[in-house]
């Protein structure tokens, strides 16, 4: 089970890479932001389960729920921004 | 009880190769933020749900599920504030006779545009 476990890290790694593509081929920006929030919400589930590979939970569920909340303000941040300054930057 | 997580949290890594593979295979900006957005919150919820199994009762338990509850609620509101935005400005779906979307709002296209425009969003 800690094998599988470090295999699932490794493959949820090896994911963020192929969405990085997206991130750099993007045709807009709206493209870039939601591969950067799939990124993210990745990386949340790559913390845990690091936190279970070095037995050590209590102390990466508190990186990633302080990860998964930057990941939620940057996106909705990113969306108002671009709802309410985007017309003018065309 | 290994062999139920080790299945959920396998069935949470097979949700989220199809959320990337849909995520670069898409033709379209709406296309790939429903694909993103529900299938990656599978992914998470069942994923926690095997790490929840595999680590027995314990207070562990509660920090997973408020993880999961706060995953379930911001991944959908994250891909519902961009895709808005994206929609709110104009953009087209993709549609067998529009194979190329852009930027059209107020009927103009964005070659009609100065070009200095078009850098801030492409």
């Amino acid at each position: 089970m800690e094998g599988f476990i470090i295999f699932a890290a490794f493959f949820i790694l090896i994911l963020n890479v192929v969405c990085l593509y997206r991130v750099v081929r993007g045709p807009n920006v709206f493209d870039r932001a939601l591969a950067v929030s799939v990124i993210g919400n990745n990386t949340v589930l790559l913390i845990v389960l690091v936190g279970f590979i070095f037995e050590r939970i209590d102390m990466f569920f508190d990186i990633a729920v302080a990860y998964a909340l930057l990941n939620f303000m940057l996106s909705i941040a990113l969306g108002k921004y671009f709802e309410r300054w985007g017309k003018r930057s065309r | 009880m290994n062999i139920l997580a080790a299945v959920l949290i396998a069935a949470g890594l097979f949700f989220l190769s199809i959320s990337c593979f849909g995520l670069i295979r898409l033709p379209d900006f709406y296309a790939r933020n429903h694909a993103a957005g529900k299938s990656g919150t599978l992914a998470a919820m069942l994923i926690l749900v095997g790490l929840a199994i595999y680590n027995g009762f314990d207070i562990t338990i509660l920090r997973l599920f408020i993880i999961l509850l706060f995953l379930g609620v911001s991944s959908p509101t994250a891909t519902h504030a961009i895709a808005r935005a994206a929609y709110k400005l104009g953009l087209e779906p993709w549609t067998l006779k529009n194979r190329n979307p852009e930027f059209s709002h107020d009927g103009g296209t964005p070659q009609d545009e100065s070009s200095s425009s078009n850098e801030a969003l492409h």
